[in-house]
């Protein structure tokens, strides 16, 4: 068994290179496709990748060496639009349930101690199988791909779904405005889309300014994940989009990936659902002891489809119940048995349905750079959130900022703002206080 | 009158948080920039709306859009 890479956007070709390598009998690994070049050679050679499959776009804009170019190879791109998944994809693709390693993704991002998440074929199969139940699929559905492949909720809860229950779905690259989106669900009737609340949020504005130009009467339910979809924007989609059903869905890479969905006749809040077939969840309090129904505690969950480790690095939140999987989420139980998720119990920071670990960014800026200590943190303006940074040291302009480390990060992950202080507060302890240090940033992007 | 490329200029750097962040016509929005996907959505969707146009299906990607001068010269080829 081989390690074999893809970096590329959503495409026929993309999926049939996944397949390909699975028939091989290798394993996937699946990197996001802003990332910079050295930091893609970086973690294929952490992740012992052999070969890697690049978009022949992407390839031409890197300047490989020659060592380089010895396994990273470039697939030609043909269907740079949308399309459906074609018969012979579906023939292709063969249901395995093995052990062996299936594919690797990476969640954080270039961030986090733990890198590269391993899923075994069992877990995402049976991962899949279990969304199959709650999705209750017909022949006259069409999944449409709004999000990356290499994201586990995608690739297990949309394309293997589709590959298993040989549902329609319309592979279209990611990067586009809302109205293109329509105009695809318009065009292939699709039925069913599964979006994060940023995504969401463009399409409720898009389709509201241009209702009349877009027929979409055939979606029938919108699934929702990668953050806490708020309240308002659930009624405003709601409004926005009266003939269609729109459902929380709760999980984690770790975990196969989904956790928990609503589904029809249980979706009666903003929670996210019950535990999906297999899955047990339960919130246990920083004691150890199971929380009570209303009781904020760490969401564990004890799954088949749990992963098989990472490959490097070790996960930072230890279990405070058996040998059962923390999630680092906060969530508690309603009255009606529904999961509710609150916010996180770690620095982890999520912006855009990204996970991203603001140390390490902290620390990619601080050897980049001569000063003396940085914080980076989150900030919301205009209804959009950002990255923020707060250093100490020398003055230095965006630009020169992001010249240096736009090679070692992913654009998500590098702050629109950087504030330069004489000193970062601390607290008595002297201790960087990333309280004291959000408030500053409030008070210098806000005024 | 504002030429087309301080239009566009205007409208990127409203999208993007730090007013003292640089922008001229040789800008490349993922190179220079490092913009995020949802940012660089944004601004297509800004600049459709100034400009009362709508960039063809084809070059709807960061590739195609990424250089400022790109995105004048297909204003200018719409308009």
């Amino acid at each position: 068994m081989s390690r074999i890479g893809i970096i590329g956007d959503n495409s026929l070709e993309y999926i049939e290179t996944l397949i390909d390598i699975w028939n091989d009998g290798d394993c996937a690994v699946l990197f996001d496709k802003n990332i910079p070049h050295a930091k893609a050679v970086e973690m294929i050679r952490e992740a012992g990748v052999q070969k890697c499959f690049v978009d022949d776009r992407i390839f031409k804009r890197w300047n490989l060496s020659n060592e380089e170019k010895g396994y990273i190879v470039p697939y030609q791109l043909h269907t740079s639009h949308s399309a459906l998944l074609t018969e012979n994809i579906y023939n292709k693709f063969q249901i395995n349930y093995s052990s062996s390693e299936a594919v690797i993704l990476y969640s954080s991002g270039t961030t986090g101690a733990a890198k590269g998440i391993i899923l075994s074929h069992f877990a995402i199969n049976a991962n899949a199988d279990a969304i199959i139940e709650y999705m209750n699929l017909t022949s006259k559905d069409c999944i449409y791909l709004a999000k990356p492949l290499y994201h586990s909720s995608t690739l297990t809860g949309e394309l293997l779904v589709a590959l298993k229950t040989r549902t329609k779905l319309v592979v279209s690259p990611v990067i586009v405005p809302p109205r293109f989106i329509l105009n695809q669900i318009c065009t292939y009737k699709a039925s069913i889309l599964c979006l994060s609340p940023y995504l969401l949020e463009l399409l409720v504005q898009g389709y509201y300014k241009n209702k009349s130009n877009f027929d979409i009467s055939s979606l029938k339910k919108i699934y929702v994940s990668g953050s806490v979809l708020y309240n308002s924007l659930r009624e405003m989609a709601r409004r926005t989009f009266q003939n269609v059903d729109i459902f929380n869905v709760y999980g984690l890479s770790e975990a196969g990936p989904r956790v928990s969905a609503q589904r029809d006749g249980c979706c009666n809040s903003n929670s996210v659902g019950k535990p999906v077939n297999g899955v047990k969840v339960i919130i246990v309090r920083e004691d150890g002891k199971v929380a009570n129904e209303g009781e904020y505690g760490i969401v564990h969950i004890s799954t088949p489809c749990v992963y098989n480790g990472y490959i490097s690095g070790i996960t930072k939140n230890k279990t405070l119940y058996k040998d059962w999987l923390n999630t680092g989420d906060i969530g508690f139980w309603d009255e009606f048995g529904e999961l509710h998720i609150v916010g996180r119990c770690d620095d982890i920071i999520t912006i855009n349905s990204h996970k991203i670990f603001p140390s390490d960014i902290e620390t990619v800026i601080s050897n980049s750079f001569d000063i003396n200590a940085c914080v980076v943190s989150k900030t919301t303006k205009n209804g959009r959130e950002f990255l923020c940074c707060v250093y100490e040291g020398a003055v230095f302009s965006y630009n020169e900022f992001v010249e240096k480390i736009k090679d070692k990060l992913l654009p998500y992950e590098i702050p629109q703002y950087f504030v330069q202080c004489n000193n970062l507060p601390r607290n008595a302890n002297g201790k960087i206080s990333r309280e004291a240090v959000t408030k500053l940033i409030i008070e210098q992007i806000h005024n | 009158m504002q030429s087309i490329e301080d239009k566009v200029i205007n409208i990127i750097s409203n999208n993007v948080l730090n007013k003292e962040i640089v922008i001229d016509k040789n800008t490349n929005l993922v190179q220079d920039l490092a913009l995020d996907s949802i940012v660089f959505i944004q601004i297509i969707l800004d600049i459709e709306t100034e400009f009362e146009i709508e960039f063809p299906d084809e070059l709807l990607t960061m590739d195609s859009l990424s250089s400022l001068n790109t995105i004048v010269s297909i204003i200018k080829n719409i308009i």
